[in-house]
This record gives C-alpha cells, sequence and structure tokens, in this order.
C-alpha cells in the first residue's frame, strides 16, 4: 500500500506540469546569479552558495503543500479516514522530497562544475544535500501545516521556518570542510524523522479543528 | 484528589480568580522590582569592586547577565504555559502565551545589544559568530516567529493552539543555547554563576547581580500580569464579575 | 567625565544601562496605557448596557 501511495502521489504531481520544474529553476537561476555578482571569488564559497540555494528551493516549492487537500477538504476526510494520519503524512513528505528536492541534488554536480568546485567536494556536497535537505523538507511541512487556514501567509512561513533551518545550514556547509560534522547532520535528520511528523500532523488538526 | 483537581482547573485556574489574586499581587512585585532594581543598579555601578582583567567595564554584566537570563526563562515559562495550552487547554496559561512573546523578543534583543557593547571594547569587535552569540540570535528569531503567527492568526483558539506547538518545537534551542559554551568552546566565557557548585565571582560583585536577576524576572512577572489582566477585562467585559470590579 | 568615571569603559556602560531602561520603561508604559485603554473600553460597554 505504502509502495502505490507514494507512486500515486507522485504522478500526481507530476501531472501539474511545470510546477515540478519551477523550484529547480528556481536553484540554478540564484545559483548563477553569485558569479555575476561576486565575481571569480564565488568558487570559494560555492557550497555555501548551493546549500542556501537549496534550502530557498525547498522552502519555495513547500508552502502549498496542505493546501488543496484543506481547499477540497480532503483533509478533514483523511482525519476520519481509518489509517493514521502521520503515516500518511510521511508518505506525502516522501513523495515530495522525490519529486522536489531530489533533483535538485542530482543537478547539483554540474552546478559545482559551474562554480569551479572540485570532483570530491561535489561529492561530500551531494552527500551532505542528500542527508539535510529531508530535514529542510520536514520543517518546512510543519510550517505548511500550521499556515492553513491562514490567509495572508506569504512572508510567514520563512520567518515561522527559517530560524530552524539555520542549524542544518550550519552542519550541512561544515560537513564539506570538517568530515567530523557528518554524523551530527544525520542525527539531525534521524531526530526530525522520528520527531516531526507527528508534530506535523498535530498542526494539521489545529488548522483543520479551528 | 480528581474534584480537587476538577476545581483548580475550573475555578483555581479560571480568569476571575486570576485577577483577583494577581491583583492583590502586583504591588507586591513591582515593590519587590522598584528596590531589588535599585539595589542592582547602583550597587553594581558604584559599589561592586571592578574586575582585575576587565576593569570597570565588566559592569555591563549587570545588565547582560540577567536580560540573557531572562530571555531564556521568559522561554522556559512559554514552554510550560504552551504545555497547559495543548495538553489541558487551561486559558490563563495561553494568555500568559500570548502576553510573553514580545518580551521574550525585547530581553533577547536587550542581550544582544549590550552583548555586543560589552563586545566592542573586550573583544575588540560587535559581533562574531560565536556559538552562544549565534543561538541566542536564533531564540531571537523564533520569538519573532511567534510574534509574527500571534499576530496574523484571527481565531483565538487556532492562534493559541498553533503559537504553542510552535513554542514547544523551538524549545529545543534552550538546551543548545545553555551548552553551546561548553560544546563549542569559543569566544564566549561560560557559564559564571551555578547552583550547584560554588559560583566563579567575589561575593561582593555577585549580590548586585543576583539582585538585578531576580528584578528582572519580577519585571516580566509585573508586565505579564498586566497584560493578561487587560486582555481579561476586554473578553470578560460581559460577565457580571467585570461589572463589579468596575464599579 | 562619565568616560573618566569608569576609566575608558563610561560610554559603553552608559549606553547599555540606557538601552535597557528604555526597553523596560517602553514596556512598562505601553501595559499601563493599554491598562487605560482597555477599563475605557470595558466602561464605554457597560454604559452603553444600561441604556
Amino acid at each position: 500500500m505504502l509502495l502505490t501511495l507514494i507512486r500515486y502521489d507522485i504522478i500526481r504531481t507530476l501531472r501539474r506540469g511545470f510546477s515540478v520544474v519551477t523550484p529547480l529553476l528556481f536553484f540554478t537561476m540564484i545559483i548563477c546569479l553569485f558569479p555575476f555578482a561576486i565575481g571569480d571569488n564565488a568558487r570559494l564559497i560555492a557550497p555555501g552558495i548551493i546549500w542556501v540555494a537549496a534550502l530557498l528551493a525547498v522552502l519555495l516549492s513547500i508552502d502549498t503543500l496542505f493546501t488543496k487537500e484543506w481547499e477540497t477538504g480532503c483533509l478533514d476526510h483523511l482525519l476520519l479516514s481509518p489509517y493514521s494520519l502521520t503515516q500518511l503524512v510521511s508518505i506525502k513528505l516522501l513523495s515530495h522530497w522525490i519529486t522536489y528536492s531530489l533533483p535538485l541534488i542530482i543537478i547539483s554536480p554540474v552546478l559545482g562544475l559551474l562554480l569551479h568546485l572540485p570532483p570530491p567536494v561535489i561529492k561530500t556536497l551531494m552527500i551532505t544535500l542528500l542527508l539535510g535537505t529531508p530535514v529542510l523538507t520536514l520543517f518546512g511541512a510543519l510550517g505548511a501545516a500550521l499556515m492553513i487556514g491562514i490567509r495572508e501567509n506569504s512572508v510567514l512561513l520563512p520567518i515561522l521556518i527559517l530560524p530552524f533551518y539555520i542549524p542544518v545550514l550550519i552542519f550541512g556547509t561544515s560537513a564539506i570542510t570538517t568530515p567530523g560534522s557528518l554524523p551530527l547532520l544525520g542525527a539531525l535528520l534521524l531526530f526530525s524523522i522520528a520527531t516531526l511528523p507527528f508534530l506535523i500532523t498535530q498542526a494539521l488538526k489545529i488548522g483543520v479543528d479551528t | 484528589m480528581r474534584r480537587a483537581w476538577y476545581w483548580i482547573s475550573q475555578q483555581g485556574l479560571s480568569t476571575q480568580s486570576f485577577y483577583k489574586t494577581s491583583g492583590r499581587l502586583l504591588p507586591f512585585i513591582t515593590a519587590g522590582f522598584l528596590v531589588l532594581f535599585l539595589y542592582g543598579l547602583i550597587a553594581g555601578l558604584f559599589f561592586a569592586p571592578a574586575d582585575y582583567q576587565q576593569g570597570d567595564g565588566f559592569r555591563i554584566i549587570y545588565v547582560h547577565v540577567p536580560s540573557a537570563f531572562a530571555a531564556m526563562a521568559i522561554y522556559f515559562c512559554m514552554t510550560i504555559c504552551a504545555v497547559l495550552t495543548l495538553v489541558w487547554r487551561i486559558k490563563i496559561a495561553s494568555l500568559c502565551l500570548t502576553a510573553s512573546t514580545s518580551l521574550g523578543a525585547g530581553f533577547t534583543f536587550l542581550a544582544l545589544v549590550t552583548g555586543s557593547i560589552w563586545g566592542k571594547p573586550m573583544w575588540g569587535t560587535w559581533w562574531i559568530w560565536d556559538a552562544r552569540l549565534t543561538s541566542v540570535l536564533i531564540l531571537f528569531f523564533i520569538y519573532g516567529g511567534l510574534i509574527a503567527l500571534q499576530s496574523i492568526i484571527a481565531n483565538k483558539q487556532h492562534r493559541d493552539r498553533a503559537v504553542s506547538l510552535m513554542t514547544l518545537v523551538g524549545a529545543i534551542n534552550l538546551p543548545i543555547i545553555h551548552y553551546s559554551v561548553i560544546w563549542w568552546s569559543t569566544l564566549h566565557q561560560g557559564a559564571t554563576l551555578s547552583l550547584f557548585s560554588e559560583s566563579l565571582i567575589a561575593p561582593a560583585m555577585l549580590r548586585p547581580l543576583l539582585a538585578m536577576i531576580a528584578a528582572f524576572m519580577l519585571f516580566y512577572g509585573m508586565i505579564v500580569c498586566l497584560r493578561m489582566r487587560n486582555t481579561i477585562l476586554v473578553t470578560d467585559m460581559k460577565t457580571e464579575w467585570v461589572k463589579k470590579v468596575l464599579q | 567625565m562619565i568616560n573618566m568615571m569608569f576609566h575608558g569603559y563610561g560610554y559603553s556602560i552608559l549606553s547599555a544601562y540606557s538601552m535597557t531602561l528604555i526597553v523596560m520603561s517602553l514596556f512598562w508604559i505601553v501595559a499601563l496605557l493599554s491598562k487605560r485603554q482597555a477599563t475605557k473600553k470595558v466602561k464605554r460597554y457597560l454604559s452603553q448596557e444600561k441604556k
């Protein structure tokens, strides 16, 4: 059932067409801005640039995560369904990560080459992104869950969620220079996988109840 | 036992009884704050001996440490209120929560500003991205997010529960701030005060500091009480007891 | 003069303390003002109700 749901969710997102590519384009364009602004020195801070761009792209893709379900009333039905909402939320997040974050990680080597990153650094960068972007998706989803039922939310979500992105950014970028931080990033990932789906469910319940 | 608990949650923690009790306590809190604050101010500025390393510059800690302490203590208090709101839906807890956010942000701001004023002559820089400073900055951002969240949601119950949930998530930052000076020993010095071992500070310097910390906490209690009372007065406008209170 | 009194740290001390005092008194003043406002609002409501 799990695989079916993931496949169904991914197909449904892909059918939406261009919106899937938007965060990817955004990611690429943000990264291309830096060489223009900073010049040749951009390669010195390239891992940081890619990380910040990935963070913003995830934030961009996530804010409408639950809006459709909320507007169509689908969420109320899911709350009443026999399946646990935490499980459904986790599946939804997994498929969101596959459709939106995984492409970012896949094209990051190309962008790393554009910024003159050496191949071994690109490899560690990809590993940190692989460990870090799920955390970004999870925290972003918590914000998105709190946003349902609130109208003027375009700036609120980044303000609410960015403070929690800072530690991920710190561990993610420091893991590139000092490999000792990589386990910390992994611990952060495990911790957020363990706690956040539950909190997201609670946030959804708060939104639906009131 | 169960009945007692029921009574506490229905009567003892009602807005009316809070209004009455806090009205009786407020003069004492205000007086205590004024006495301790004035003592701490004067003793800290003039009677405490100058530090042998930092000279008179160390006197900034009499506003810096209490602000930082208050910033964290307020968040801790908010976390407790958040649990009480989410689990037992106690009304005065959610009132306390929403009244606390901007105070917490104010004290975090003070801690950051006085810290950088202290850092300029001591470290030679206004700001450095050290673990303690960064984690307190994150605390400030979290407070900012909470204020934004609570000001945007119109429905009161929705607002209280959403803010509570976010407060709980942000509480993860508190131990990080506390242990940041131990885990990453960077520029910021370690804790000077400790409950269980002797403090690393001379008694003549310590007394005004403790007085100031107590004064800041009393100030927090005072302002929160004032704010909660204002909100209660307006929301309970249509009840009999408000009529009696105001006549 | 203040700077001399605290051996070169006077201005830092002055700015830190005044900042604290300003922020704290702002909180206090705003709380007292909103108390006045709240009382006014409730009294207006009560007088309207009487009519």
